[in-house]
């Protein structure tokens, strides 16, 4: 009997859809190709600046998108006791936000119709709704919210005038996986009313499907949307873009919409590759007004990116300051990690070296000599320990945010012994190779885990003499050896600026035995691996 | 085809590992392009309408891949398996493209095409098992299963560390074996699990 992969093998080639093809695929190729260059129109992107403050994947993503800290201002308007809006049915999760119809202020609501109570998000009926006159009463509804996905749902996202004419449009998002899909509706006074906008693309150029208008707002490894409104001599136009990121550049699309009451119009549409830094991202703003629901959390994008200058080269992005005592005199000295600024733009944090700096000194700026951390997944100072009882604290760098964070630790160089002042990587002394801790290789070590492995951090002696304990087990998940789980553990001490390794022990165990260790741990004064 | 539409493309003849060279000189080698879409560009295309349940749409980014690679190479740059590429420059693009329809493609099934061909009894079992697996772990699947990349090859694709891949591959695996009813000897089972 064939094994599973050989049956998974067969199965799917022979399922896998039939190319359609063409006649001549070379010539439609061909084609295809004098299509691209010719609708491509080099340097017609009116880039917007990014400030990517978390691109490094999924995780991150949702970790922003559904990021629970308010944004002062921006938060809709969720309501304790729902408002009677004059709808003639009750109704619940309601959020709301002003809108400017004609120079007047009302209100958009989005909310869910109370049936033996209130569904949850993502769940029951949903519906915007424009109150236009600020009275307290939806005036107008569209039809129903459909694809309000759970557990965010549908929320009210923004209320731009994305054509200039002095009534704003309400944008209303539905959360996804990776970010958001946007709907915008038209707000008409005569009679009151509330459209889906509709696309139409009479030259067939644009980048977007036409009908009810959509489109993302989404920044993730690999790919981000967004939206802007660009403002020209002969009126306002809508743009969305799609990048796709292929590092080190990326493929943005735009089309340029000009929207007149429901009727958003293709006007333009343009490919271009850019480098990644150069490429525009989603914010938390759509055309000057502020991004409401979980949306709000999304980092700042402009043209002023938020940097912080500390007498490099350049300021860095990305900024992540920790004050600690790094040289034993009793003051608080500052650490950054952080990427620099170039070109004017903070790009995405994945893909640029990030580097580590300390002020000893107290100056405000960063000491003679810093470290470089080569493509960082979100590189940060994380804690501040004294490792080996000297009264100097060492810098624990996070190196890579994940469900297996990693870490390295930093010296202050007038601890350290270094010849410049500064901050560097403290490594394995020679003759230390024990548990994979290769001779004169900067000490990493990591804690959590995946399938088929795991690791965590302990200490002892701490404070007076500190002893690292770094355990870690794997096994393989499946086939020969599954059973088994290998367990290291192995003490390290820190001596003369170096770590050496004091004890090791490799032994193994039945898999299904309960681990020696637990994954998170509060050790030698620093927690390590503590998720939310 | 004439001569100046496939300037610039020069590939080996090898399988799973053509090169797309830099242009030299003004000559076509039409027969070479030929060859790479004869025998690799079904099964690019099937892999990537295995992970998108959408012919069309994998047909249409497996072809962008290719021109996109097309004028790499008249740019003078060199892309090593041009197959792999494409795959991953395909799965790109189709992934931010769903992600981008993939409200309206709910809210609108009218807009999607009729699929030409009415799918087989295991073609749809196969797609729904498929359909059933998160992104992620369908990529590798088909990465593994279709083209026959190994681990390593599948981690760089993905960006991701092959710990990740042997997990995702052993869910996925895990899954479609339960969804399709897949049983094997169980004397094999563990010299024939693939998590290289």
């Amino acid at each position: 009997m064939p094994s599973i992969d050989d049956q998974l093998r067969t199965r799917m080639r022979e399922a896998a859809p039939q190319a359609a093809g063409a006649d001549d695929l070379v010539a439609h190729l061909g084609a295809r190709k004098r299509r691209r260059a010719g609708v491509r129109r080099a340097g017609t992107v009116a880039l917007v600046v990014v400030v990517l403050v978390g691109t490094t994947g999924a995780f991150v993503a949702l970790g922003r998108a559904f990021h629970t800290e308010p944004i002062p201002g921006t938060l809709p308007t969720p309501t304790q006791t729902p408002p009677d809006l004059g709808l003639g049915f009750p109704i619940c999760d309601v959020l709301s936000m002003p809108i400017t119809v004609a120079g007047a202020q009302g209100n958009a609501y989005v909310f869910t119709k109370a049936i033996d109570g209130c569904p949850k998000p993502g769940e029951g009926h949903r519906f915007v709704g424009a109150d236009l006159d600020g009275n307290g009463t939806v005036d107008a509804t569209a039809p129903e919210l459909t694809d309000c996905f759970s557990p965010v749902g549908c929320e009210a996202f923004a209320a731009p005038d994305v054509n200039g004419d002095g009534t704003s449009e309400i944008a209303v998002s539905t959360a996804g996986a990776d970010g958001y899909g946007v709907w915008l509706y038209a707000v008409t006074t005569s009679p009151a009313a509330l459209e889906p906008i509709i696309v139409v693309d009479p030259q067939a150029i644009g980048n977007v499907q036409t009908g009810p208008f959509q489109f993302a707002w989404v920044d993730v490894v690999g790919h981000s949307g967004g939206a802007r409104c660009d403002t020209l001599p002969n009126g306002t136009t809508f743009t969305i873009f799609g990048v796709d990121k292929m590092d080190p550049n990326a493929d943005v699309r735009t089309t340029d919409l000009r929207i007149a009451g429901a009727t958003a119009t293709v006007v333009g549409a343009s490919h271009d590759r850019v480098p990644i830094a150069d490429a525009p991202a989603p914010g938390n703003e759509l055309c000057g007004t502020p991004l409401y629901g979980s949306a709000a959390n999304f980092p700042k994008a402009g043209p002023n990116p938020e940097t912080v200058d500390i007498g490099l080269d350049a300021p860095l992005c990305d900024v992540s300051t920790l004050k600690a005592d790094l040289d034993g005199d009793s003051k608080q000295d500052a650490a950054w990690v952080g990427t620099f600024l170039k070109n004017g733009r903070c790009g995405a944090s994945d893909t640029r070296d990030a580097i580590v700096a300390v002020d000893l000194d107290g100056d405000g700026l960063a000491d003679g000599s810093y470290a470089t951390l080569p493509r960082c997944l979100l590189c940060q100072t994380y804690a501040a320990t004294d490792l080996n009882a000297d009264g100097a604290s060492e810098l624990v760098v996070l190196l890579q945010a994940s469900s297996t964070p990693e870490y390295a630790i930093y010296g202050a160089s007038s601890v350290s012994g270094s010849d410049s002042p500064g901050i560097d990587p403290l490594f394995v002394a020679t003759g230390n190779a024990e548990n994979g801790f290769p001779d004169g290789s900067q000490l990493t070590f990591s804690a959590g885990g995946d399938e088929g492995y795991s690791s965590a951090v302990r200490c002892e002696g701490f404070p007076t003499a500190p002893v690292l304990v770094l355990w870690r087990s794997e096994h393989p998940i499946e086939g020969p050896g599954a059973d088994v789980k290998n367990v290291y553990e192995t003490k390290l001490q820190l001596v003369s600026g170096a770590f050496a390794v004091v004890d090791a022990r490799h032994f193994a165990q039945p898999t299904s035995d309960p681990s020696p260790f637990g994954l998170t741990s509060q050790a030698c004064g620093v927690d390590w691996f503590s998720p939310a | 085809m004439g001569a100046h539409d496939t300037r610039g493309y020069r590939g080996n003849r090898g399988h799973g590992s053509g090169v797309l060279g830099s242009v030299e000189g003004d000559t076509v080698d039409e027969v070479e392009l030929r060859e790479f879409l004869r025998e690799r560009y079904p099964r690019l295309v099937g892999a990537v309408a295995l992970v998108t349940g959408d012919a069309a749409s994998a047909e249409d980014a497996v072809q962008e891949a290719i021109v996109r690679a097309w004028e790499r190479t008249e740019r003078g740059e060199q892309i090593v398996a041009l197959d792999r590429w494409v795959a991953a420059v395909a799965l790109n693009l189709s992934r931010s493209r769903l992600r981008r329809l993939r409200v309206e493609r709910l809210a609108r099934p009218k807009l999607l095409a009729a699929p030409p061909v009415q799918p087989s009894g295991d073609r749809v079992d196969i797609a729904r098992a498929l359909a059933e697996l998160p992104r992620r772990q369908r990529e590798v699947a088909v990465l593994r299963y279709v083209l026959d990349l190994g681990t390593e090859e599948i981690a760089k694709q993905m960006r991701t560390s092959e710990g990740t891949v042997k997990s995702q591959l052993f869910k996925a695996r895990a899954h479609l074996a339960d969804a399709l009813s897949l049983v094997e000897d169980p004397d094999e089972e563990n010299s024939h699990a693939e998590h290289r």
